[in-house]
């Protein structure tokens, strides 16, 4: 049969599949659950229970890839291209492979990542994400303060980008005065995620970023070697564990950019979508405002439906089955973490947004297994604190009129380009 | 019951502390513990889902 796959139109980004690409996931759930994608070069993965099976198994299911073999290759491509007849260019990239490239982490698997997971564990401890919480708050306000008279803003780029990015400049010790810098660093990280309108300029742009925040951190490495405080590099730069090898350099820098990467772009989609369905929704928008309690459980929920990351990629590294099908070893896998979500064996009602859902982390917008997102604590404490901010300072929220809603054009990041509101101030 | 915790793979993600305040903690350098070994019958829910929601599979139930 020569048809035209039905999820074409998801694969080629377009506009309406992105915005709502749940009915191919749906289809792929009921037809062809593990499922060859020839465009993508690897297995889609969309039932939760075989999504979980792949993520439990990091020792057959490698995360040496965890953007998938197509970014990787497109990012190849340019980077060939870049580099060739610009002395400039292969000076930076040098500089940026001595730095700071390993693997740590996302990208690393047993037993290097265990070690390295075991090491900064405590940084991201739920006790360490209480202790921010008060800072959280004061960030929040601090963002709020800004437009609160305006009676509108643009909620993505007024809120939903700052709060995330100024928690994490903080905890890594950035201050004010550099926080410019680090968002043009943030940016030009997430450049090369799923985007495939990657170009020579913005790659170039990239790797000097990269290079440019590995001297920044070494240097605050160095200084809380000497003098180590209570915050997030010191965490990480003091950690030790009886019998085994402290953080190297090279792995704490790549650890820093994860956390970057990581830890504001999804938090930003996250605050988005949920503003998004509490406006879409006004009546669950007037029980979370009564009812605060609530709060948590629609994030919970916003997080199931709106996944920020959409799914990420394994290699498994030996012939293996998932869902009953033969995957040959050395084969790519997309764990498509947004289906599994909408998976009604898992979530009965899985479009409905219930706050008060019992299983609601059962989603796998964090992952699962091992590489369970390390900062989900922080994640959850930003959106709740977020929102209780948002419902203490603003009243009457509404959506502007006349907005489009345009999604990003990604495989792999999922959320709003922007969010303009009208609000009233509460006195 | 009795709880415990497997200590290779708990990598202190604290689901199981949000579930059951009482019985689970993650302490200051990152490890989870089980404070009530053997909880009352009336927390078996509340235990059986921290057993389902741990993202490393690091608790056990017996009993």
């Amino acid at each position: 049969m020569t048809a035209i796959p039905h999820y074409q139109p998801l694969l080629e980004l377009e506009p309406e599949a992105v915005r709502c690409p749940h009915p191919y996931f749906e289809r792929l759930r009921e037809e062809s659950p593990v499922v060859w994608i020839e465009e993508l070069s690897c297995y889609a993965v969309t039932r939760h229970a075989d999504a979980l099976e792949v993520l439990r198994n990091p020792e057959l299911f490698s995360s040496r890839m965890p953007t998938g073999p197509k970014a990787m290759n497109e990012t190849m491509a340019v980077l060939q291209e870049l580099l060739m007849g610009s002395p400039e260019m292969q000076q930076v990239f040098t500089e940026g492979l001595a730095l700071g490239v390993t693997s740590v982490l996302l990208n690393a698997d047993p037993p290097m990542h265990d070690r390295q997971r075991n090491l900064v564990n405590r940084a991201f401890s739920p006790r360490r994400v209480q202790s921010m919480e008060r800072g959280i708050r004061e960030i929040a306000d601090g963002l709020i303060d800004r437009f609160v008279d305006a009676g509108r803003c643009e909620f993505v780029h007024d809120f939903a980008v700052g709060l995330p990015l100024t928690v994490i400049a903080g905890a890594l010790g950035v201050p004010d005065a550099d926080l410019a810098t680090f968002k043009r660093w943030s940016d030009d990280f997430v450049v090369a995620i799923g985007n495939h309108l990657l170009t020579k300029e913005r790659l170039g742009e990239m790797l000097k970023s990269q290079v440019e925040f590995y001297e920044y951190f070494t240097k605050k490495i160095e200084e809380r070697q000497a003098q180590p405080g209570d915050d997030l590099i010191s965490d990480v730069v003091m950690a030790r564990i009886d019998g085994t090898e402290p953080l190297s350099t090279q792995e704490m820098l790549g650890m820093f950019s994860q956390f970057l990467v990581a830890g504001n772009e999804t938090t930003t989609k996250l605050l988005a979508s949920a503003m998004l369905r509490l406006l879409e929704d006004p009546e669950m928008m007037a029980r979370v405002r009564a009812d605060r309690a609530l709060i948590p459980g629609v994030v919970e929920e916003a997080l199931r439906l709106e996944a920020p990351v959409q799914g990420l990629f394994r290699v498994a590294t030996a012939d293996t089955h998932v869902g009953g099908v033969a995957i040959p070893g050395g084969s790519s896998l997309w764990v498509l973490y947004a289906s599994a979500n909408r998976d009604a064996c898992e979530f009965p009602e899985p479009d409905q947004l219930n706050p008060e859902r019992p299983n609601s982390k059962a989603h796998l917008s964090f992952g699962q297994g091992v590489h369970y997102c390390l900062g989900a604590s922080l994640a959850r404490a930003e959106a709740r604190v977020g929102f209780e901010a948002i419902f203490d300072r603003l009243d009457d929220i509404q959506l502007a009129p006349g907005c489009s809603l345009d999604y990003e054009p990604s495989y792999i990041l999922r959320g709003l380009q922007q969010l303009p509101l009208r609000f009233s101030a509460r006195r | 019951m009795i709880v415990t915790i497997d200590p290779a793979r708990c990598l202190g993600n604290g689901l199981c502390e949000s579930i059951a305040r009482d019985v689970f903690e993650v302490s200051e350098d990152g490890r989870g513990r089980v404070l009530v070994g053997r909880p009352a019958d009336d927390r078996r829910a509340a235990i059986d889902d921290a057993v389902r929601m741990c993202p490393t599979q690091a608790i056990a139930l017996q009993g």
